[in-house]
């Protein structure tokens, strides 16, 4: 009895680490569109249908094991199988509730939640493309009044925070510098691709996650039903800064949204006529040195020595120390700008004139050029990068 | 079932072992007992490493912020840690098991072909090299270090990684060269060397599931192997299978990876559903229940698993029709699975148990591993399935299936069969006190990971947002017992092995039954030589 | 070993050669999957 009790008290003690978290999150957090509540719904049914087959079926084990025991006195019994009809069609019983529960009481529900999330044409009343890069997210607003507005998301949270152990933001890994905008209530058509390796664009609370194939286009949908901050992460592994691209989505009533987009267009104005003016080197100095550390400095490092050889060191560099254009004005290839530009096939050094704004190239150059031990001592204007494009 | 009676007695060919010692002897023997014990050092060698690369990556997520682990290390290790606790530590333990067990089991003196069995073998040192030499080599400074693009290594990420990729790709090769080699040898011994009277339907149990193992080998790993080389080629020879910007589809991969993936969960099961069953029934002291039930679901679980693999990438885009294919095709394993629990709990049903170690971990497995079927089931449905992809829900379900199912399984099989491979019993004090601390810790560490994964914390990130810092934390905790508690079984298999424990007898336990229990413990280094006649 | 094996020896390089030979279709075929951009 004794040794009984023992074993027993053990297998409580398996679980028991569970019953000390009463404030802990056990469940989905909560949802903000139809597809996060009926994806809340079917996992709470199935969960509970499973929690009670394991409960059931281990009851059964544990009165096995007290009472078929040797050292009780139980004789072994020696069926082998089904000894007539009637103990026959009780064995099968529990396949057929099986065969119930997996096609019929599981089944059906997940088909139409199939349907649900596949009908991404169906009254959709905006569409949004959505692009992974090497670690970032883009937003284009493909159509409606918002139609033009592009930009780029990146994580905000510092780097001290990150490596050297300072006190962590609230938001921590989950903060960006652009906030995606959209309205509530609106059903938004999701297309999604990117420009490198394959990411997946996930916000548990909208319940929606789809991965971003470079060279492809996929589809999803959403409709959030209020209000708020929704933060999600990307969630298929890309590389080193696989943890580092949040996403995070501000959700706001059908007029406030409509303001969102004239500051934004305005926004976009402004950073395309600062192409046009002539910047000094202490305006692109200080514009580099931030798109440097936002950007670039994740792989070469904010003291640009890089980590050889997959991230190459920018100090002494000899792609850094050569001339951009040649005599023609023609960007010479596998140089500095086009490098930024262009990326280099085959790494992850991506085409920065997708995502970069010309000024954000034009800075970002010359800061490379003029820092890290580096002097070559020229600058680049924005606008000579936008007429390379 | 196959509990004979003998026609000629085995005299033991013993008496004085002729042939090479030493160094040479491991070299070149030829001999299936000395080849499973081969399998089975390296894979308890390469299981500890697999541990210790893990253990560094939950020390990192201890808490929030990189403490010790640069993302760059970060991604290496997690892909590592798979491939070596998948590919050099669960499927040698199995293939060290069928060479040892398998021709006791059925009466023939060994393997059908000896010398593939060697190769077999050998080829597996040096291609656990391969993968983690450049792991070794970037801790020095040297290259770009070890695979980090997963152990599902998709394109096109793998194709823009460093040369570890390269070496996992050869490393993947020999062990699948392996792999397929050694299931040649278990089929044709399984067909061809049965001793006469046992038929197929008399076949021990392991023996159906190490024939089902082998003809999922047969079949997928040439396909990984194919889907590896176009990757390869990709990478140095400028083709285009998988880069969408050469008219190449990045998806191609995961299609061809996961026909391979999926059957490669079940190789990893299948021997084990094989053996828990001779384990239930020595210790219930009862016959197995169901045996032609049981054959018919191995059968069926093989051919189910090869028509399902989709389900790994739902998010990936594909059409309603597939999906919906996907998803039921997916769920129908579960009958054939159900089958198999309900045989196993029917066997201990009215019988006359008792709690050895072998019994504990048995018991466990079942318990265990239904955690991980049940989850599994739930991560069929498609539209929730785009919740737990890629989030620590998914780690926590295949870490119940192929932790608390394939290594607790095999920690069954070794335990039950050790006895009879040394001669020695172990002790059983320890076997018990690694059994509990195992389950206890097991569940600390990936208990859980279900309840962060459905909070919202994707998989393969080196840090994480401040709400799950808690339940990382007690992840760690239950991961660090976890490991050292493996100590306890690393000291019991060796002292064993060394001779320590009292002498084990033929039978070595009560209920045991099976040709191979009617040999001495241990065998005679050639034994069924002639073979038994089987009634 | 002894003779007293059961099967001869020649069945068994047959099952396995033949084994070898689904092997390696199986590798041959997976190239197949790929279809040429048109």
């Amino acid at each position: 009895m004794n040794r009984l009790l023992r074993s027993l008290v053990a297998m409580l003690a398996v679980f028991t680490p569970l019953a000390a978290f009463a404030d802990y999150t056990w469940n989905f957090p909560e949802p903000a569109t139809p597809l996060a509540l009926d994806t809340l719904n079917v996992h709470n049914k199935f969960m509970l249908i499973t929690i009670v087959i394991f409960v059931v079926v281990l009851g059964i084990m544990l009165y096995s094991m007290v009472r078929h025991r040797k050292s009780v006195g139980h004789q072994a019994s020696d069926f082998t199988g089904p000894k007539n009809r009637k103990q026959l069609l009780w064995t099968l019983l529990p396949f057929a509730i099986l065969l119930y529960i997996d096609f019929i009481l599981m089944g059906i529900p997940a088909a139409h939640s199939i349907f649900m999330m596949e009908d991404t044409k169906t009254n959709a009343q905006m569409v949004l493309k959505i692009t992974g890069s090497q670690w970032k997210w883009q937003y284009e607003f493909m159509d409606g009044d918002a139609q033009g507005i592009k930009f780029v998301s990146n994580l905000k949270t510092p780097d001290d925070q990150l490596y050297k152990g300072a006190p962590k933001g609230e938001h921590y890994l989950l903060e960006v510098d652009n906030e995606l905008v959209l309205p509530t209530n609106k059903k938004i058509r999701v297309l999604l691709t990117a420009t490198d390796v394959i990411h997946n664009w996930w916000v548990p609370q909208f319940g929606v996650a789809r991965d971003a194939i470079p060279g492809f286009l996929r589809e999803t949908w959403l409709e959030i039903d209020k209000p708020g901050i929704y933060r999600g992460q990307c969630k298929e592994l890309c590389g080193r800064g696989h943890g580092y691209m949040p996403v995070v989505v501000r959700a706001v009533p059908e007029e406030e949204f409509k303001t969102w987009v004239v500051a934004k267009k305005d926004e976009q104005q402004a950073t395309a006529a600062s192409a046009d003016k002539v910047w000094t080197k202490d305006e692109l100095m200080a514009k580099g040195g931030e798109t440097y550390n936002k950007v670039c400095a994740v792989c070469h490092q904010p003291n640009g020595q890089g980590l050889p050889p997959a991230f190459p060191a920018l100090a002494g560099s000899k792609v850094v120390n050569a001339a951009v254009v040649d005599g023609e004005g023609h960007l010479i290839k596998d140089h500095h700008l086009d490098r930024v530009m262009n990326g280099k096939a085959g790494t992850a050094m991506q085409a920065f004139k997708n995502t970069l704004s010309d000024a954000e190239i034009a800075s970002v150059v010359t800061y490379e050029r003029n820092s890290f031990g580096n002097a070559m001592g020229d600058i680049i204007q924005p606008s000579q990068v936008k007429a390379l494009r | 079932m196959s509990s004979g009676s003998i026609a000629a007695h085995d005299h033991g060919h013993d008496h004085a072992h002729h042939g090479p010692t030493g160094l040479a002897r491991w070299l070149f023997t030829t001999n299936h007992k000395d080849i499973g014990t081969m399998y089975l050092m390296f894979s308890m060698i390469m299981f500890l490493i697999g541990g210790s690369l893990i253990l560094s990556v939950r020390a990192e997520l201890f808490q929030p912020g990189i403490q010790i682990v640069q993302p760059e290390l970060f991604n290496q290790l997690i892909g590592l840690h798979a491939l070596v606790m998948i590919f050099a530590a669960l499927m040698p333990a199995a293939t060290g098991f069928a060479n040892w067990m398998l021709p006791l089991m059925i009466g023939a003196p060994d393997m059908a072909l000896p010398r593939l069995n060697n190769w077999g073998f050998w080829l597996l040192p040096p291609a656990g090299t391969i993968l983690l030499m450049p792991l070794v080599l970037y801790f020095f400074g040297i290259g770009t270090g070890g695979a980090d693009a997963g152990w599902t290594l998709y394109p096109p990420l793998s194709a823009q990684s460093g040369w570890g990729i390269d070496f996992a790709i050869l490393a993947l090769h020999l062990m699948g060269i392996s792999s397929v080699m050694g299931s040649i040898n278990v089929v044709v011994t399984i067909l061809n060397m049965r001793a006469p009277g046992m038929t197929m339907m008399k076949l021990p149990m392991f023996a159906w599931g190490w024939l089902m193992t082998a003809f999922l080998l047969i079949a997928t790993i040439p396909v990984l192997a194919g889907a590896i080389t176009m990757l390869l080629t990709d990478r140095h020879f400028d083709t285009h299978f998988f880069n969408a910007a050469g008219g190449g589809d990045p998806i191609l991969f995961q299609h061809l990876f996961w026909f391979f993936g999926h059957p490669e969960v079940y190789i990893l099961l299948l021997p084990i559903w094989g053996f828990i069953p001779h384990i239930l029934e020595t210790f219930a002291r009862k016959p197995m229940y169901g045996y032609k039930a049981q054959v018919w679901s191995l059968v069926c679980i093989a051919a189910l698993s090869v028509i399902v693999w989709a389900h790994h990438f739902f998010t990936a885009g594909m059409p309603v029709q597939a999906l919906l294919y996907f998803m039921y095709s997916t769920m129908s394993i579960s009958v054939p699975l159900a089958v198999l629990f309900f045989c196993w709990i029917a066997t201990i049903w009215r019988g006359s148990m008792t709690f050895e170690t072998p019994m504990l971990f048995a018991l466990g497995f079942i318990i265990l591993f239904g955690i991980g079927g049940l989850t599994g089931l739930v991560l069929a449905d498609v539209a929730a399935d785009a919740q737990y992809h890629h989030s620590y829900f998914v780690v926590a379900h295949f870490h119940y299936t192929l932790f608390a199912g394939g290594i607790m399984g095999v920690m069954a099989g070794v335990y039950y069969w050790l006895p009879k491979m040394t001669g020695h019993m172990f002790n059983e004090k320890l076997g018990k006190l690694h059994f509990w601390l195992t389950v206890f810790s097991f569940n600390l560490t990936f208990m859980p990971q279900f309840f962060v994964g459905l909070a919202g914390m994707p998989r393969r990130i080196p840090d994480y947002a401040l709400q799950f810092t808690e339940f990382n934390m007690i992840s760690t905790i239950g991961a660090f017992a976890l490991g050292l508690s493996q100590l306890i079984f690393v000291y019991n298999v060796v002292t064993t092995w060394r001779g320590k424990g009292e002498k084990a007898t033929d039978g070595v336990w009560e209920g045991s039954k099976g040709l191979e229990w009617q040999l001495s413990s241990p065998p005679p280094h050639h034994s069924w030589d002639p073979q038994p006649v089987v009634k | 070993m002894s003779q007293h094996v059961h099967q001869s020896p020649v069945r068994s390089r047959q099952i396995a050669v033949v084994l070898a030979l689904v092997a390696v279709a199986f590798y041959v075929g997976t190239f197949f999957f790929w279809v040429p951009p048109q």
